[in-house]
């Protein structure tokens, strides 16, 4: 044991040389590109979406000539073959130069990789770079009001007429649709087969007639979130990624690197903020609201540490989607707390309107129910980790047709 | 970055998860109630040499870091084993910080090879404060006072302490077992597998260790390592409760079901599961912060560590009461040990209290 290690065979939280080169690379990259990062809210402290969209894709167009557009893609694609804890670096670094790309994410993080592993030669030709280049922003098209956390129970149909798919239904929860391009769709294509082994997997350009998408204002007031409405939309036979029936399988591969994206958000750079609010107000240490903060500061600095070690799972090749359901409920917990004790620390102040800890407190419920509710990942969890076995489906078997509606309204 | 032992400290963990399953599994904790059985302490200490992981090679020990140590306390910790062990790793890495190279020469060897036990006798408190006071000058101190709670003060052949001379300075001092006018009385303890002893001090000769002026920045240190190896305990307990509390639910059926199978279970162990996520985490980085001797985050990894590992064990423990229903709350089932475990861990080297209060300093609450 006197032979101390050298090359990060041992445990280790600082960058390799490799790694660090990696960072000074990419940091002196950015730098000229580097802006303050604000938390982008106006004055009744809502985000100006429109101009998000503008920023996020003229960021992408200039990130795309400097070849650095998708790098955690591979080569092939058009990224540059990072390993996951380069991506992570690069993601801090963007981070760190106030450059981070939200809006465009379902096409870069969730949709591309899907692509990458599950489209035809062609399908990535027409797809990948223009995705990349930020010309064609994508919307998820999943979730639908009869299909939230049972996904696979979704309804909406598409019947193939020559190669032309029709499709008819209404999707729900889609982030941004009323400025995407192009949608990644979850249709039923085999009704009279069980409810995961009937469902194909189509992209439908967002323009085509029949497609019609209603803003929904979300509690906080904002709009993130859409109705995507289909009425008998035409979606060529070309754009079914995958084999006919399979699309279950690769959504999984979607809904993974979605949970894995909102798992990895930076939960210690929100509880310093909060650390400093509470310094502003004059909380001192020795109060309850402080020792609760202390608690989160510590929550919040494992989550982080969690994060490296989720990504060293990925660079030994192993799955570690289970941890990132895990991680994902403990960044919602992280982020909802440091919204309350954010207003508590504001005292009467927190009657008002607006302000950074009031629109945190408004968003906290979503976290707990997007990408997944908190329930469904502890079953994640529970059942993949633990090894609990899976709750009894009695429906699993059956066609899809003959499955039980609920009374909910359409 | 990497977050992965190495082939070594995985077969580290390996032999001592095989050894402890053996030889010193929590049933044997319970019924030697935080003694040691002489022929598995030796073999503990000079086979595998647990008692010197994270001791220089020149010093008898085994030229490890604080990643073996973590390794090694985390495994004893899943089945309350050890005995004196862990009070004289402690004092061992106080010597290493504390005490002249002369006196390392002449200590360590004998701890580092099990020939003697050592503790290092301060319970409370983030810092080490001191109980006692110290008069004379040069190496030769007379010292008095009362230390409670002294981490198996009652076994241990070397115990060290912080004493506060007449010129208000600190002074690490070495008291040996058999010194006229020390007295240790067993303390009645909440953890039925861990000794502790109140201990009284009259004018007792004791040795000044370390350079003048060192004691200080020493004691700190080595106050903030002891909350961080009480991590490796918290994290190994807290992963066996869980452990023990699935293997229940995936075996007991009630309603024609495994009860794993119900949700209101299976949410509840995935919930501890989360917390036991963290706090290993917490515990991996804060090991791997000692062993890198990052002093200027090195305070942060202690609160951090140890407020996790508190949080996650002392939900485990009472999980894995819960799961098992009326039969873990029977004094025969071994949960109630851990449960005792967890929170005796929690008071040991400063209260969550202390930590969280610590903590909310360090990161800008300065009133």
């Amino acid at each position: 044991m006197s032979q101390r290690r050298t090359e990060q065979t041992s445990l280790d939280f600082e960058d390799s040389p490799a790694d660090a080169a990696f960072r000074a690379e990419v940091r002196a990259l950015l730098a000229p590109h580097a802006r303050a990062s604000t938390l982008g809210l106006d004055a009744g402290g809502l985000h100006d979406l429109a101009a998000a969209v503008q920023d996020a894709r003229a960021w992408q167009r200039t990130l795309h000539g400097l070849g650095w557009a998708a790098p955690s893609w591979p080569r092939a694609a058009g990224g540059r073959d990072l390993t996951p804890g380069q991506s992570v670096i690069w993601g801090q670094e963007c981070a760190r130069a106030g450059r981070s790309r939200s809006m465009l994410t379902a096409g870069l993080d969730m949709l591309g990789p899907t692509l990458i592993a599950h489209a035809s030669d062609t399908q990535k030709l027409r797809f990948l770079e223009p995705t990349a280049r930020g010309d064609v922003m994508w919307c998820q098209l999943f979730s639908e009001p009869g299909a939230g956390s049972d996904l696979a129970a979704l309804s909406t149909r598409a019947v193939l007429e020559g190669d032309t798919w029709l499709v008819n239904g209404q999707k729900l929860w889609s982030s941004f649709a009323n400025y995407a391009d192009w949608g990644f769709l979850l249709a039923r294509t085999e009704p009279n087969q069980p409810k995961h082994a009937g469902i194909s997997f189509l992209l439908v350009d967002m323009r085509s007639p029949g497609v019609e998408v209603r803003p929904l204002v979300e509690m906080t007031g904002g709009n993130h979130f859409n109705e995507v409405f289909f009425t008998d939309v035409r979606v060529p036979d070309a754009q079914r990624v995958g084999a006919r029936a399979a699309g279950w399988t690769i959504a999984r591969t979607t809904l993974a690197n979605e949970r894995l994206s909102i798992g990895q958000m930076a939960p210690l750079e929100p509880v310093r903020r909060l650390f400093a609010h509470l310094a502003a107000r004059g909380v001192s240490r020795d109060s309850a609201l402080a020792a609760e903060a202390a608690q989160l500061y510590a929550w919040a600095k494992a989550l982080d540490l969690l994060g490296a070690r989720v990504l060293t799972k990925l660079a030994r090749g192993e799955n570690p989607s289970a941890e990132a359901a895990l991680m994902k409920n403990a960044a919602g917990e992280v982020l909802g707390r440091a919204a309350r004790i954010g207003l508590e620390a504001s005292g009467e102040d927190a009657l008002g309107g607006g302000g950074e800890w009031q629109h945190r407190y408004l968003y906290a419920p979503s976290l707990h129910i997007g990408g997944g509710t908190d329930d469904v990942m502890k079953n994640v969890a529970a059942e993949q980790v633990l090894g609990l076995p899976r709750e009894p489906d009695p429906w699993k078997a059956t066609p899809f047709e003959q499955l039980p509606r609920g009374a909910a309204k359409p | 970055m990497n977050f992965a032992f190495d082939e070594e400290q995985e077969a580290l963990r390996a032999t001592l998860r095989a050894f402890v399953t053996e030889h010193w599994p929590v049933a044997e904790a319970r019924r030697l109630a935080g003694g040691c059985e002489p022929l598995v302490w030796r073999r503990l200490t000079q086979e595998l040499g647990v008692a010197g992981l994270a001791i220089p090679e020149e010093l008898g020990g085994q030229g490890g870091s604080f990643l073996e140590l973590g390794i090694a306390f985390a495994e004893l910790g899943r089945e309350l084993a050890g005995g004196p062990l862990f009070a004289t790793a402690l004092a061992a890495r106080a010597l290493l910080h504390g005490a002249t190279r002369a006196e390392q020469a002449e200590l360590l060897p004998a701890l580092t090879s099990g020939a003697r036990t050592a503790t290092l006798a301060f319970a409370g408190g983030v810092a080490p404060a001191a109980r006692l006071t110290a008069s004379g000058s040069g190496s030769e101190l007379a010292v008095s006072g009362e230390v409670r709670f002294a981490l198996s003060g009652a076994d241990a052949d070397l115990l060290l302490f912080p004493a506060r001379l007449g010129s208000g300075e600190l002074a690490l001092c070495a008291v040996e077992r058999a010194a006229a006018g020390l007295d240790a009385q067993p303390a009645n303890a909440l953890d039925l597998t861990r000794r502790f002893a109140h201990l009284s001090l009259r004018e007792v000769r004791a040795r000044r260790l370390g350079a003048a002026g060192s004691a200080e920045a020493a004691l700190t240190r080595v106050a903030r390592e002891a909350a961080i190896a009480a991590s490796a305990e918290q994290i190994g307990g807290a992963e066996r409760c869980l452990e023990v509390a699935v293997s229940h639910a995936r075996e007991r059926f009630q309603f024609g079901r495994p009860i794993g199978s119900f949700q209101a279970l299976k949410h509840r162990l995935a919930d501890a599961l989360m917390l036991l996520d963290l706090a290993r985490s917490a515990a991996h980085w804060a090991w791997w912060v000692a062993a890198s001797g990052r002093s200027e985050e090195l305070a942060e990894a202690a609160h951090v560590a140890k407020l996790l590992g508190a949080e996650a064990y002392a939900r485990c423990a009472a999980d894995e009461i819960h799961v098992h229903g009326g039969m873990g709350f029977t004094w025969e089932h071994d949960a109630h040990l851990y449960y005792r475990r967890a929170r005796s861990l929690e008071a040991l080297f400063g209260d969550s209290a202390a930590h969280r209060r610590e903590l909310a300093g360090e990161l800008g609450l300065v009133t």
